[in-house]
């Protein structure tokens, strides 16, 4: 606390204007004292140190801060380049004007000291100081001469006259003193005008030596409390010749006139004298004391350079310091206020806007959560969606698609978002339906729509149920659609095949109820008129009945078929060996004229869990319907493959048969599975139906496309089911309910 | 004793700082270069329980403070006594304890009407005039019979030093003229300190 209370003292503003006050102050003093100021004289010197003293404590602080300055300058600190700028400008101003001051003060103060002197003057003093010099030696020639005539009167005077005889010679010459004395300057006898002298004055041993040689002395002297006296001593010779020698020793006032006259002449001619000896000292003393105010005004301008370009600086600083940290994404930042002026203002306006950044930055950070809250609620909700959704804005671009959507598709789309829907195709040639349906529908903006969707991808026909809706916003014709499809493949399959199962089942029980009265009637027709009727009648009837009873016979085993189509026995599951009932079916077709086998058996084919009549009947269909389909001139070439294999975590047999026969037109492709449907001139048209039902019951699809080269290819997959080992484990990779969560039923 | 100052310790400092100063202004230059001014012979005397001293300094002025006098500034001289007491040596240079500081200011003028030198002591009033300088400063140098410590004011087992100089006071000098006379070597005339133990 102390030393905060002490840095607050010592920083800052107050600490430099105090010392420039003083510093001030100290100067005023010492002019006065150049100018012999008696109050002042006394602390000249001590006043000049401390002067140098507080400018080399100025200059100090100016190096600490130019040192600092330099420092930031090169730091590239924030406000350095302005500061900088500051205090260079504010040095000009200060030292331009100072300067030119300082120069014709200078000269002023020179000329002035000059101007005081003045040869005449000095002459005149040196005159003057003559003149009292001689009128005063006139003087003192008079009063040599009276004290050398007293002290003949004295020589003739006995000892017992001589106090009166000085007594008299004191009263009638108006001296101060006058003592008698011998040349051991034993006092013989003394009279003073002033009673209080009880001590004579003496000739100093100087005087004696000089009376010793002969010679009288007489003598100016300034004596302060009496002013200017004479002072003269004279020998007095005695007649006899062995008498001691005696002076006599006279002091005489020069008068009262005449003594301030002098007084006056010396003061004055001293203090010219003085004043004119001080001159050099005089003129060094006041170039000094300016040179101090000017570089004490100087260096303090330089100080209040520093502090006032920071003063200015330092808010400025502030700014572009916060205007930084309001870039990088720090809206936190509150500024010190500098002030009440402008930069206060600007500075309470930043702290204003920093304020409402941060408010709406918080705002917005809420609303994208928000955002991105819903976004990933829809997200779930539409991934756990069986339907496809996808979303087109306004220029038909996709935005979003849904997991089921690239499950449908068989494409993911992911990699496709930001390009526009009419663009899908060209990569996925499948789509180019899907793609022109929906264009089609979101040009004539519709808000709503739906559209069944033909699809001929590699998996088979697809058909897809499309609904679009336009969806709401602010942009031209809604911010854009969303489209929700379904594959209704398999239900509308599941539909047809209800109704043919129904069909197959009404026409196997009403037809096969009449056609036996009609065999039994045409029997007995046979048996009862064939006898009795003439040879050609009886002929036109045994040709007639017995075409009855074979159309019947035929109509009875079509009967059949579509029975066994409509209401197929229980399938009986059981563990068997493909391979091996496909070489047992094989072996029924050996020596059929013109018919080539061909089988490519994996000989790492796994049991299977199927029904073994079943798969009979499924390989019987499939081998006639290509002998039946086939050329027979050409000779028939059957190709099976069998192999094990795996797609999507999901394992599965394949039965692949290829013949060389015509093909399928493209048209029936699509339905060939589908009852009637045949190219075969014979036929009940259910072979291929039963075979796709077989598949069905067995979890399995079974597809068919043509080959370029001729002939069809029809393939079948089998879901490998896993077969519990004798601890219970599973033995295999799939589980059936995979198989069939992924494999789609192909028409 | 009318003439012994003890000097206050506000006074020593100022003289501290001008020291200072002067050493700051003057660089190098700052051994007195005067020989003007030397201690020739000093020593003590006990007599009727009063130190006496005795001293022979030779004073001489130099050119500058010479033509100044002859030019109307007075000058003083000052003679300066010192007793200490001397600590043992691992202490001296902070405890020798000053016992008395003595100083003795004479002021010669000069008198242009009559020539004559007017020499003032200071402390006693004292006037001499003479139409010689020489005489005068003699008279300045010589000390017979000055009385320097009491007796009791020391004791027994005690080690006293006495320190003796002369100097002209540069501060008494018209202000203008101290500037220059404190960077000029002539004008800063001052005697070595001569010192001696007080003997009983």
């Amino acid at each position: 606390m102390v030393l905060n209370t002490l840095k607050n003292l010592t920083s800052g503003p107050r600490p430099v204007f105090l010392l420039f006050l003083l510093l001030l102050t100290s100067l005023y003093l010492m002019s006065s004292a150049t100018q012999n100021s008696a109050a002042f004289g006394r602390l000249y010197s001590l006043l000049l140190a401390l002067n140098i003293l507080a400018l080399l404590l100025l200059v100090a602080m100016i190096l600490r801060n130019l040192v600092a300055l330099s420092y930031q300058y090169r730091q590239r600190a924030t406000g350095s380049r302005l500061t900088v700028r500051l205090v260079v400008m504010f040095v000009i101003l200060s030292v331009a004007p100072v300067s030119v001051v300082y120069y014709f003060a200078l000269q002023f103060l020179h000329k002035g000291i000059d101007s005081w002197f003045d040869v005449r003057v000095e002459h005149a003093l040196e005159d003057a100081l003559e003149l009292g010099r001689g009128a005063l030696d006139t003087r003192l020639r008079e009063r040599l001469r009276q004290t050398r005539g007293q002290a003949r009167i004295l020589a003739d005077a006995s000892n017992t006259e001589i106090p009166l005889v000085l007594h008299e010679m004191l009263k009638e010459t108006e001296a101060a003193e006058i003592t008698l004395l011998n040349m051991n300057r034993k006092v013989i006898f003394s009279s003073s005008s002033n009673p209080a002298d009880i001590v004579p004055t003496l000739p100093d041993t100087a005087i004696l030596q000089q009376l010793e040689q002969g010679r009288d002395y007489s003598s100016l002297e300034p004596i302060s409390d009496q002013g200017l006296v004479f002072r003269v001593a004279v020998v007095i010779t005695t007649p006899d010749p062995g008498g001691e020698a005696r002076i006599l020793h006279a002091i005489y006032p020069a008068g009262e006139r005449l003594s301030s006259l002098g007084s006056s002449v010396q003061d004055a001619f001293g203090q010219y004298k003085e004043l004119a000896f001080l001159r050099g000292p005089l003129k060094y003393s006041f170039t000094l004391t300016l040179s101090l105010v000017l570089l004490l005004s100087l260096l303090t301008a330089v100080w209040a350079a520093f502090f006032s370009a920071r003063r200015l600086v330092a808010p400025i600083s502030d700014l572009a310091e916060g205007t930084r940290a309001v870039a990088a994404g720090d809206y936190e930042k509150r500024l010190p206020l500098p002030g009440r002026d402008e930069l206060g203002f600007l500075v309470r306006s930043f702290n204003e806007m920093t304020r409402k950044i941060a408010i709406a930055s918080d705002d917005a950070r809420r609303s994208q959560q928000q955002v991105e809250n819903q976004r990933t609620y829809l997200e779930t909700v539409l991934g756990g969606l069986s339907s496809g959704v996808i979303s087109l804005d306004s220029k038909g671009i996709l935005r979003t698609a849904n997991s089921a959507a690239n499950y449908i598709l068989t494409v993911d789309l992911e990699p496709k978002m930001g390009s526009p829907l009419v663009a899908l195709p060209s990569d996925h040639p499948e789509l180019e339906q899907f793609a022109d349906v929906i264009t089609a529908h979101l040009s004539e903006e519709e808000m709503e729509w739906r559209a069944e969707v033909v699809l001929f991808g590699p998996g088979g026909r697809q058909v897809l149920m499309c609904r679009g809706t336009s969806l709401p916003g602010d942009g031209e014709g809604g911010s854009g659609h969303v489209i929700v499809f379904d594959d209704v493949t398999a239900l509308i399959q599941a539909q047809r095949d209800a109704a043919w199962g129904e069909v197959a089942r009404r026409l196997a029980h009403e037809i096969k109820n009449p056609l036996t009265p009609i065999q039994l009637s045409a029997e007995r027709l046979r048996h009862k008129y064939l006898k009795t009727m003439p040879g050609k009648d009886a002929e036109v009837l045994d040709r007639a009945t017995h075409t009855i009873v074979q159309q019947v016979e035929t109509m009875k085993e079509m009967v059949k078929a579509f029975s066994d189509y409509a209401r197929p026995p229980k399938i009986q599951l059981e563990w068997l060996e493909l391979n091996k009932l496909i070489e047992e079916v094989f072996d029924l077709y050996h020596g059929v004229k013109g018919l080539h086998l061909k089988k490519n058996l994996d000989p790492s084919m796994p049991a299977i869990e199927a029904d073994a009549g079943r798969l009979r009947q499924l390989l019987n269909n499939l081998v006639k319907n290509s002998i039946e389909a086939a050329d027979s001139d050409d000779g028939i070439e059957l190709q099976l493959t069998t192999r094990c294999t795996s797609e999507k975590e999901c394992r599965y047999v394949e039965i692949q048969l290829q013949d060389n026969g015509p093909g399928i037109p493209e048209e029936i492709i699509g339905r060939l599975f589908e009852p009637y449907v045949t190219t075969k001139p014979k036929g009940t048209g259910l072979g291929l139906a039963i075979v796709k039902k077989i598949v069905e019951e067995h979890g399995g699809m079974i597809s068919a496309e043509n080959e370029k080269s001729g002939g069809i290819t029809i393939t079948i997959r089998l879901p490998l089911r896993a077969r519990l080992t004798a601890n219970g484990e599973e033995n295999g990779t799939a589980h059936q309910h995979k198989f069939i969560d992924t494999v789609r039923i192909n028409p | 004793m009318a003439f012994i100052t003890h000097v206050s310790e506000k006074m020593a400092s100022s003289r501290w700082l001008l020291l200072l100063l002067c050493l700051g202004l003057q660089g190098v230059a700052t051994t007195s270069l005067a020989n003007e001014f030397s201690v020739r012979s000093a020593s003590t005397r006990l007599h009727n329980g009063v130190y006496m001293l005795d001293a022979n300094i030779k004073l001489k002025l130099g050119k500058e403070p010479l033509e100044a006098l002859h030019n109307g500034i007075p000058l003083t001289l000052l003679i300066e006594m010192e007793v200490e007491r001397k600590r043992r040596w691992w202490l001296r240079w902070w405890l020798d304890e000053n016992i008395a500081f003595l100083e003795q200011r004479y002021r010669i003028e000069y008198h242009a009407l009559s020539h004559q030198y007017l020499l003032i002591n200071i402390n006693s009033g004292e006037r001499k005039v003479s139409p010689n300088l020489q005489p005068l400063l003699t008279s300045i140098g010589t000390i017979y019979n000055f009385p320097l410590l009491d007796k009791n004011l020391t004791k027994k087992e005690g080690r006293y030093e006495v320190a003796l100089r002369a100097l002209l006071d540069i501060e008494s000098l018209p202000a203008p003229l101290r500037p220059i006379a404190y960077i000029t070597p002539s004008w800063r005339i001052r005697s070595d300190w001569q010192t001696w133990f007080l003997t009983p």
